[in-house]
């Protein structure tokens, strides 16, 4: 009797055993999710558009997981700006050679006098020289970040490529430096003749002279050339200040400021190398007697006359001289 | 100071040779039979151009351009890091 | 074809940093270049996730788009790769990247930032498989050697898949069915313009 309740007992507490293992093998319906608090991918990209967090790295930048702004910006740098690009300075061209062709080069109506006046000293060619000199290489290296990979890796292929735009990014980044303190220069030297006034109001009414055989007045810089220098002024400091931006990665910005810094340092330049092909083709082959400004610090006279009237009166009234000082070469040769 | 003033007539061939650097350029010039002196051709124009002050405040500017990025050369690969020495801490380097 | 890619579980990911481990000693990644991160969201707080992040070998890969001087290339497994010797160490994949995998190994601009440097999907680069010069540059080639990226074989716990795209999406897929939850694989639809259904 005593065994047969031992066998009881022992069938009991195996059955018993059995059923809470039975019992308690997961089922669907019992399922913990453990992670139901968590943050979602989406969401986080939604809400603020980009994923971050903590990293044991030291370089705390690489908190970043995830910026999908980085295709956004693709997208402007490789379409965007390259029509931007293309439009602005192939418009220049095109139209700068319509205009040529269809008006040709600006003469002096009077022919040249021979006399000559001082027009910029030599500090002033100097500092414009640094600048301009500087402005072409950093343009074309600039040009070349942009547009060297479907224009001209094709020709050169992909070593001599690399090589040259190795060296270009040099160039671009260390002539940077004269250019920056050759247009805070510029912008010292020249801020008195280039506040805007009302004689240049009446010069643009009359178009500057762009069309027919109008002089219409101007001091020392006519309209046109005021504007060239503030968008040398304002846009030289745009890309000057973003491209410091850029050549410091994120000692100012995170990625997205960097984003920011590379597409208004790149449209800045596309439109300021346009800007500046309308003013090397006036200065060049626009106009006669105009390159000698900056080549020698001299114009002629009847040159000055013409274009730059009010100029002429206020420097000979300023040597209290009816006539401006003849050159003694040019006289006794004649 | 101004230089003497670019007139075409008061220039002769021998006028033009004074200026050493453009000396070579000069017989390269005569070659290329566009020298036709006293006469008022673009070529002409372009050489008295050259060779007056554009050279001088042209050349100062492009070497003082030169010095300036080398000064910067220098003195920005002292201040910036390579990253081993950047991203390392005392207890870290990875 | 195989298309190679990479899931992290990210509901497995216990920031063992493993995965870190085995890419710097595989291919002797100098310091401060850090091909292989983990980074943990939320740390401390409930719901901490920890995901490991390195290049996603995204289908069209914007870091090869925005290159001035195009030195990425895509293998036929669907790798993206890049040429040291044409980089000019401008930035701009880094910039345009959304996973930040680009690496360099200096800080600014002025010099050079270096070349660029990113994990390889153990698959070496443009030089000859498994040559001296090819380590010394990208590390180990091991997809040569039809071997699996190292991080995913050295994880702990088999958060980090590396493969064939249809078949870890696959093993995924079971593995969310089975445990009941999943929170998706990051990073894939910003890479390969897909989702996991779940």
């Amino acid at each position: 009797m005593a065994f047969f309740g031992k066998y009881l007992r022992l069938v009991l507490g195996a059955c018993a055993f059995l059923l809470i293992i039975a019992t308690s093998t997961p089922s669907g319906a019992q399922q913990v999710n453990p992670t139901a608090s968590s943050v979602k991918e989406q969401q986080l990209l939604q809400e603020l558009n980009r994923v971050q967090g903590r990293v044991s790295i030291p370089d705390q930048r690489s908190g970043v997981l995830e910026q999908p702004a980085g295709r956004d910006w693709r997208e402007f740098r490789n379409v965007t700006l390259r029509w931007i690009g293309g439009i602005a300075i192939l418009g220049m061209l095109a139209m700068l050679a319509i205009f040529y062709l269809s008006r040709g080069m600006v003469r002096l109506e009077s022919g040249r006098s021979g006399r000559s006046i001082v027009r910029f000293t030599a500090f002033e060619r100097f500092v414009h020289w640094m600048t301009a000199t500087c402005f072409i290489i950093l343009a074309i290296s600039g040009l070349n970040i942009t547009f060297g990979r479907p224009l001209l890796l094709p020709l050169i292929g992909f070593e001599a490529f690399s090589e040259w735009s190795q060296w270009a990014k040099y160039a671009h980044n260390y002539l940077s430096f004269p250019f920056t303190i050759g247009v805070v220069l510029i912008f010292l030297m020249w801020i008195v003749g280039n506040i805007p006034n009302k004689v240049d109001v009446d010069w643009l009414k009359r178009g500057g002279g762009l069309v027919g055989h109008d002089h219409p007045p101007a001091y020392r810089f006519n309209a046109g050339q005021k504007a060239i220098y503030w968008i040398v002024v304002i846009g030289g400091a745009a890309v000057a200040g973003t491209g410091y931006e850029l050549m410091f990665p994120f000692y100012l910005s995170g990625i997205e400021g960097m984003q920011l810094a590379e597409i208004v340092h790149s449209v800045v330049a596309v439109l300021f190398v346009a800007a500046m092909l309308a003013h090397i083709y006036i200065g060049t082959v626009g106009m006669e007697g105009a390159f000698e400004a900056m080549g020698s610090g001299t114009v002629d006279i009847n040159w000055a006359k013409e274009h730059h009237r009010l100029w002429l009166e206020e420097e000979n009234a300023r040597t209290g001289a009816n006539d401006a000082r003849p050159q003694p070469a040019a006289t006794a040769a004649e | 100071m101004r230089g003497p003033a670019p007139t075409t007539r008061a220039r002769s061939r021998r006028q033009l040779q004074q200026n050493k650097a453009t000396k070579l350029a000069f017989h390269v010039y005569l070659r290329t039979g566009l020298c036709i002196p006293g006469r008022r051709t673009f070529a002409n124009r372009l050489f008295q151009l050259v060779e007056v002050n554009v050279m001088k405040a042209f050349l100062l500017a492009c070497i003082a351009a030169a010095i300036v990025a080398a000064l910067a050369v220098g003195i920005l690969n002292r201040v910036q890091q390579p990253v081993e020495q950047a991203f390392a801490t005392s207890a870290v380097r990875l | 074809m195989a298309r190679m890619k990479f899931l992290c579980d990210a509901d497995r990911c216990i920031e063992c940093n493993a995965c870190v481990t085995a890419c710097k000693n595989e291919h002797e990644v100098p310091w401060g270049i850090n091909r292989r991160r983990v980074v943990t969201i939320n740390d401390g707080k409930p719901g901490e996730r920890s995901i490991s992040m390195a290049c996603m070998h995204c289908t069209d890969a914007p870091c090869a788009a925005v290159c001035p001087v195009n030195c990425f290339y895509t293998t036929a497994d669907g790798v993206v790769l890049h040429s040291k010797d044409l980089c000019i160490g401008c930035g701009y994949c880094f910039y345009a990247c959304p996973f930040g995998a680009p690496q360099y190994p200096k800080v600014g601009n002025f010099g050079s930032r270096g070349k660029m440097d990113k994990c390889t999907y153990c698959a070496g680069g443009p030089e000859a498989d498994g040559s001296k010069e090819e380590y010394e540059k990208y590390g180990a080639n091991r997809l040569a050697e039809g071997k699996l990226p190292l991080c995913a074989e050295m994880c702990s716990t088999k958060s980090l898949l590396a493969g064939d795209g249809e078949i870890i999406a696959q093993i995924y897929k079971e593995r969310v069915t089975k445990r009941g939850y999943g929170s998706g694989a990051w990073g894939w639809k910003t890479a390969y313009r897909e989702t996991i259904e779940s």
